[in-house]
Order: structure tokens, then C-alpha cells, then sequence
């Protein structure tokens, strides 16, 4: 773990000691960190991503116990935290930054949103199977992508429709 | 206590709490879909019959609903505030689920008809259902 992280938690990583977080949440929530501290020294996209990570790291945290959403939600799991990472990741640099939200079958959500009837919505699942449904006015579209080697055409063609 | 209504009018309104802090947008005032998402293991999404009701009948029903919880809760996802979405029963039957009554507690219901296996759909409703529901914050 970076020294310079571990000195300087803020947010939702100061949180992280107040958690019942498993190693290798805890693993992921330090790659969580470092991203966002690389990003702020370096990049000038850095405040974007920064903020999506931060969002993420508040949704896994909030999601760890069965029921979270007051209901009979499901965990958040490991495995779609690291997903979730990825899919951060790999997202093209000219791309806006998703608004992060889980669900009560355990998946994390990325959501673009122009308005309400002009959104598109990618769900992450434990096995990285991506759902994804988008509402263009009138027109709607759905389907199901892997996420493998880089993002899936069809869903970064659909988050670009969503703001043209 | 107001009379127990039975019959589920296509123009009833209908309140789903929010617990979650990611499943809104006070900045933006929208409710998100994931907040209509159902559990997996029944596949059906709680809400409450709000008709007739005022602000403050609501808002105790959520404050019910979040003292049944393990651990208690207040439907306060944003810290200072306490937030349901509001949508009619009309709407879901437009999208292929149905509502039914499901007590106790009282004016509890269920919206039930999902898809099964197969989430691109359950999300499409979803974020039909987020995008005509209408956010109320309380102070």
C-alpha cells in the first residue's frame, strides 16, 4: 500500500476502518485510492474519474450487508466491486462519468443521464456480465454485453447517444 | 385510522421508500432505477398505497416502515432528508407488472410480473418506472 494513501484518507477511505470489509474488499479499496491519488497529482480529467471512484467506494460500503436498501437487497459483492473497477477503467477517456448506484440483486449501476426520458443504465454483475437498457425519447434499447478485453461498442455508442 | 381500501384504482398513487443514498438525486430530483429494482430471491418490489393520504401520513408510514427494519432506519438517504418516490399503479400495468395488495401492514402492496432472468428487461422497466416518478424530499 502507497505510504502517501495510508497518510491521507479522506471521504469514504477514512470509512473503511469502520467497516466489516474482508481483505480483499480492503484490497480493492486501496486500488480505489491509489487511482484517485495518481489521478489528483497528475491528470486534468482527474476530477471526474476521482469523483465516480469516490462514489463507488461509498456505494460498496453501503451495500456489504444483506437488506442495505432497507428491503431484501443482496451484498455487494467483491466480484462486482472489481468489475465495477474495470469498467471505470477502461471507460474512453472523451466519455463523461456515470452517476454509481447498487441494486438490490447485488450489482453496481453506472447511469448517463441527459434527462429523465434520455438515460442509459449499465449494470455490473459478480460474473462481469454488463445489462444495459437506455431510454432515447421514444426509442428504448436493452441488452446484455461481457465486459472482456475493452468496453463493448454497443454500450459506448449508447452512452454517446445519450448526449447528442 | 383511515378505512382500508381493497381495490387497486389504475390511478392510485403509490410511495416506495428510499434507504439508499444512491438511489436518488436530490440535485438533480430524480428517482434512479435501481430504487425499483425487485430482490431476486421473490422478485417483487414493496410499496405502499398513498391515496387520500397527506404529507405527513406518508412520511409516518415510512418511519414504520423503517422501524420494522434490522437494523431500524429512516427513509432519510441524504442525512438531513427523508425521500419516497411516487408513482401510479396505472404505470406499471402499462409495462407489464401488476400491483397487488399485500397486508400487513396496512396499505402495503407489492408490485409483482417482473421478468424473470433477464435483467437488460427488469431494467428497462426500471428506468421507465424512475423516469415518470416523481421524487418528494421531506424537510
Amino acid at each position: 500500500m502507497n505510504a502517501t494513501i495510508a497518510a491521507q484518507p479522506t471521504g469514504v477511505y477514512s470509512l473503511i476502518s469502520s467497516h466489516s470489509v474482508s481483505d480483499q474488499g480492503n484490497w480493492l479499496l486501496e486500488i480505489l485510492s491509489s487511482i484517485r491519488w495518481k489521478l489528483a497529482e497528475t491528470l486534468s480529467l482527474g476530477g471526474p474519474f476521482r469523483e465516480a471512484i469516490d462514489e463507488l467506494g461509498e456505494v460498496y460500503l453501503e451495500g456489504l450487508e444483506p437488506g442495505w436498501d432497507g428491503y431484501g437487497a443482496q451484498p455487494v459483492s467483491e466480484e462486482v466491486l472489481e468489475n465495477a473497477v474495470t469498467f471505470l477503467c477502461r471507460l474512453p477517456q472523451d466519455l463523461p462519468m456515470p452517476d454509481v448506484s447498487a441494486d438490490a440483486q447485488g450489482e453496481i449501476h453506472f447511469e448517463w443521464f441527459s434527462n429523465p426520458h434520455r438515460t442509459l443504465s449499465v449494470s455490473i454483475s459478480p460474473a462481469g456480465v454488463l445489462s444495459y437498457a437506455g431510454l432515447f425519447g421514444p426509442n428504448r434499447t436493452r441488452g446484455l454485453e461481457l465486459l472482456a478485453g475493452g468496453i463493448p461498442p454497443s454500450i459506448v455508442s449508447n452512452i454517446r447517444r445519450v448526449f447528442e | 385510522m383511515p378505512r382500508e381500501v381493497e381495490q387497486i384504482d389504475r390511478d392510485e398513487p403509490l410511495a416506495r421508500f428510499i434507504f439508499s443514498r444512491s438511489h436518488f438525486s436530490s440535485a438533480k430530483k430524480i428517482v434512479k432505477a435501481p430504487a425499483f429494482i425487485p430482490a431476486p430471491d421473490d422478485l417483487q418490489t414493496s410499496v405502499f398505497r398513498i391515496h387520500e393520504l397527506g404529507e405527513r401520513q406518508i412520511r409516518d408510514i415510512g418511519e414504520d416502515v423503517g422501524r420494522t427494519q434490522n437494523p431500524p432506519r429512516s427513509p432519510r438517504a441524504g442525512g438531513e432528508i427523508e425521500v419516497h418516490a411516487v408513482i401510479n399503479v396505472g404505470l406499471n400495468v402499462g409495462v407489464g407488472l401488476d400491483v397487488i395488495p399485500d397486508k400487513p401492514p396496512p396499505r402495503h402492496a407489492e408490485i409483482i410480473g417482473w421478468p424473470r432472468d433477464d435483467k437488460p428487461q427488469q431494467l428497462e422497466i426500471a428506468k421507465l418506472l424512475a423516469a415518470v416518478a416523481q421524487l418528494v424530499l421531506h424537510d
